[in-house]
């Protein structure tokens, strides 16, 4: 269905005071939403740090969505399932990256500058 | 015809403001896949709607918000809507395009098209959520300019709505005032936002709900990169994303095609060229789905300038200094006017004054070219409708009250002041752009400046569809160039994409309408092939024009303002040019004639009844 209230990166744009907020997954060393969710739904890869969500175990309790630090989470009342960065596994790119004409966003691998550097924002 | 709507649905909501009530349609297969969506399926509705000559600001006006084929899709650029109804300008068509987040969450809230009748009891809000429109109490919203309504909207209905709202001058019925989203993107032209204010309607909120299916969304992903990545090679997709529209003031500038002083003069001052305002910005932002790019973050807390502003606000006002050009877009933003009817008008007022046709008996004191503080004032006195004010916010139809009844001193077309800061008495495509656009003097109808760049005439050939003229002032064939404009303007315009990505706007690449039937039909499993999207064109062409022509329109009404005619250009590369009036109107019988008009500028009945029939289901006759 075409409706961005159902995207895995939500953004808050306040045009008055002049900003924007990209709610994404922020892949957290110890992420509260994988240890939060019973189903066993989200999972963490530590090989890559990534944070796994296998969508057909989710049972839509969005816990996963209170305790996310990033509002990265968002509930999806009709399917009664969580949306949230499934980290395009599988795809050549993530489908953001693709999408992106500014290159604000990319997906990097290697443990480089720019990855440590990030991981400084991490939680 | 043969073609297939696939998954393409368009839901409207008509809703009655004076007896409170909303309605729901699902707008005809037949209707849809004539006139597609946006401008196109808004000028059908408002063609069969409107009864001719009622008053546009009384509760028989109809103001409907139409969302485009692909808005919401994910196409590029595509988070477009129409605001269509009878101007209170011009008392002709009134009808403005409009980007921003609003159109795309109209949508996927269930909701394609809103047609608002009556007028409520006291202040309004629509809310639309779920497919359910409800019409709320806004009197805590009313008096609120376009940033408070903004954020306080946010605040009172949560942080994902999005929002059409007016400000003080939708409110006080400038006629010039606009439909507003965001606090920058604008419904801009015709006065739509005193058609909402007259409606006692502050604002339209979309707050989500069930979306719309796409047939297969992984292909329709792979064909969205495809097209980014051509058209993000392109040089003006850059140069636009970089500086954005101001980019344009510099070629106008070169030229000699700046208006200035009225179009008294016609080159101002660099400081307006777009690496001067690029000083003043805090960063390049964008409408939903852009890969474009190209409004501006001010650092005045604001959006903009675009080159309309930097023209209007400044060359024309003989305003030079950056920053205060760009504290009066904000302020005109704020207030939620027209920034090229607010130039125009003021420039008028100007040059009256200096001529003394004018005197202070009705301005209140003196009044000159270049005073910044003076134009502030003006422009909160438009928005207030106080003094001289109140005067001005009328447009055109201030006039007699200005001693100039016949406006020879008003840059305008059918009562509508001219957007775009080009002086048309160079290119002649332009000037007849201009004078056969359906809302009065717009570029946005057809802009045919291809010829400014010189192209080889077999890519002329290609795009033109016959050999024309390169010589952008010869009169000759440009007919053809201004029809060819019209038609994928009136496209792109109803599939709800932004222009600025659109084949003959600034480039002669870009989408085209096999681009258009690509998207249409991967998106929706529709089959519109390219000869249908031509015939829609050349349908929402026609019954603009006889939507304008039941209006009283004729042959004389296609008339540039009398300075293009009887007054060479100046300065620069157009030194010594104008319009010929033979040639004019010589040029102007040969686009009828392509038009299948009759001479006095007429769209046959016959085709009236041919553009009517996807209404009574009926199959249509060739086109």
């Amino acid at each position: 269905m075409a409706d961005d209230s159902r995207g895995a990166i939500q953004i808050f744009r306040d045009p008055v005071a002049g900003f924007e907020y990209q709610a994404v997954c922020r892949l957290c060393e110890d992420p509260e939403c994988v240890a939060a969710c019973m189903a066993v739904a989200l999972t963490l890869d530590r090989k890559t740090g990534q944070v796994l969500f296998d969508r057909n175990r989710c049972v839509g309790c969005a816990m996963c969505v209170m305790v996310c630090p990033h509002n990265a989470i968002v509930p999806d009342r009709r399917a009664g399932k969580a949306i949230l960065c499934d980290q395009c596994v599988g795809r050549d790119k993530p489908a953001c990256v693709a999408a992106c004409s500014t290159g604000a966003i990319d997906f990097v691998e290697t443990d480089d500058a720019v990855t440590k550097e990030m991981a400084g924002t991490r939680k | 015809m043969s073609n297939s709507l696939g998954k393409m649905r368009s839901r409207a909501a008509v809703v009655d403001l004076t007896a409170g009530t909303v309605a729901y349609e699902d707008t005809p297969p037949e209707v849809v896949r004539s006139y597609l969506g946006g401008r196109g399926l808004n000028i059908a509705y408002l063609y069969k709607m409107l009864q001719p000559n009622v008053d546009p600001l009384s509760p028989d006006n109809v103001l409907i918000l139409g969302t485009g084929a692909l808005t919401g899709t994910g196409a590029p650029n595509s988070g477009r809507f129409n605001a269509t109804t009878k101007s209170p300008e011009t008392n002709l068509l009134g009808d403005a395009n409009c980007g921003g987040f609003f159109a795309p969450k109209l949508r996927y809230s269930g909701i394609d098209r809103l047609i608002i009748k009556g007028r409520a009891r006291h202040p309004s809000i629509l809310k639309v959520e779920d497919g359910t429109v409800t019409i709320e109490d806004a009197r805590a919203y009313w008096g609120m300019d376009i940033y408070e309504i903004d954020t306080a909207l946010h605040n009172d209905y949560g942080q994902s709505i999005e929002a059409v709202t007016i400000g003080p001058a939708g409110e006080n019925m400038v006629r010039f005032a606009c439909v507003m989203t965001g606090i920058k993107n604008a419904a801009g032209r015709g006065g739509t936002g005193a058609v909402m204010g007259s409606k006692n309607l502050k604002a339209v909120v979309a707050a989500g709900g069930p979306g719309f299916e796409i047939q297969d969304p992984d292909s329709f992903v792979a064909l969205n990169e495809e097209l980014k990545k051509y058209l993000t090679n392109s040089m003006v997709v850059k140069v636009l994303g970089r500086v954005g529209t101001p980019l344009l003031y510099e070629v106008s500038n070169h030229l000699g095609t700046i208006r200035t002083r009225n179009s008294q003069d016609s080159q101002f001052e660099d400081t307006l060229n777009a690496e001067v305002i690029h000083e003043h910005i805090d960063k390049m932002i964008s409408c939903h789905s852009c890969i474009v790019h190209c409004r501006h973050r001010n650092t005045y807390k604001g959006e903009g300038p675009e080159y309309t502003t930097v023209g209007l606000l400044g060359a024309n006002l003989c305003i030079a200094d950056t920053a205060n050009v760009i504290r009066l877009n904000n302020l005109v933003n704020r207030l939620g006017m027209d920034v090229s009817s607010v130039g125009g008008v003021l420039s008028w007022a100007l040059e009256l004054y200096q001529r003394g046709i004018i005197d202070d008996s009705i301005t209140g004191g003196p009044i000159e070219f270049g005073d910044y503080d003076l134009a502030d004032r003006l422009i909160r006195s438009i928005a207030a409708r106080e003094g001289f004010g109140d005067v001005l916010a009328d447009s055109s139809q201030a006039a007699e009250r200005l001693n100039d009844p016949e406006c020879n001193y008003l840059t305008a077309i059918k009562g509508l002041p001219q957007s775009d800061p080009h002086d048309c008495r160079y290119i002649k495509a332009f000037a007849l752009g201009i004078a056969t656009a359906s809302r009065g003097a717009d570029h946005l109808r057809s802009r045919p400046t291809l010829e400014v760049f010189d192209l080889p005439p077999e890519l002329l050939r290609e795009i033109y569809g016959a050999d024309v003229d390169r010589d952008p002032t010869s009169y000759l064939t440009k007919e053809i160039v201004v029809a060819t404009h019209e038609n994928i303007y009136s496209i792109v315009d109803s599939v709800g994409i932004c222009k600025f990505i659109c084949h003959g706007f600034n480039s002669p690449k870009l989408l085209k309408y096999d681009h258009f039937s690509q998207l249409l039909n991967a998106a929706f499993g529709a089959s519109f092939s390219i000869d249908e999207l031509k015939a829609v064109a050349r349908r929402v062409v026609d019954l603009e024009r006889a939507f304008i022509n039941r209006e009283g329109v004729r042959r004389p009404q296609d008339m540039l303002p009398r300075r293009y005619f009887d007054e060479p250009l100046p300065h620069g590369v157009a030194k010594g040019h104008h319009v010929d009036r033979d040639k004019f109107f010589e040029m102007l019988g040969r686009y009828y004639k392509l038009r299948q008009w009759d001479e006095d500028g007429m769209v046959p009945k016959s085709r009236i009844v041919e553009l009517m029939a996807p209404w009574n289901g009926g199959k249509e006759a060739a086109s």
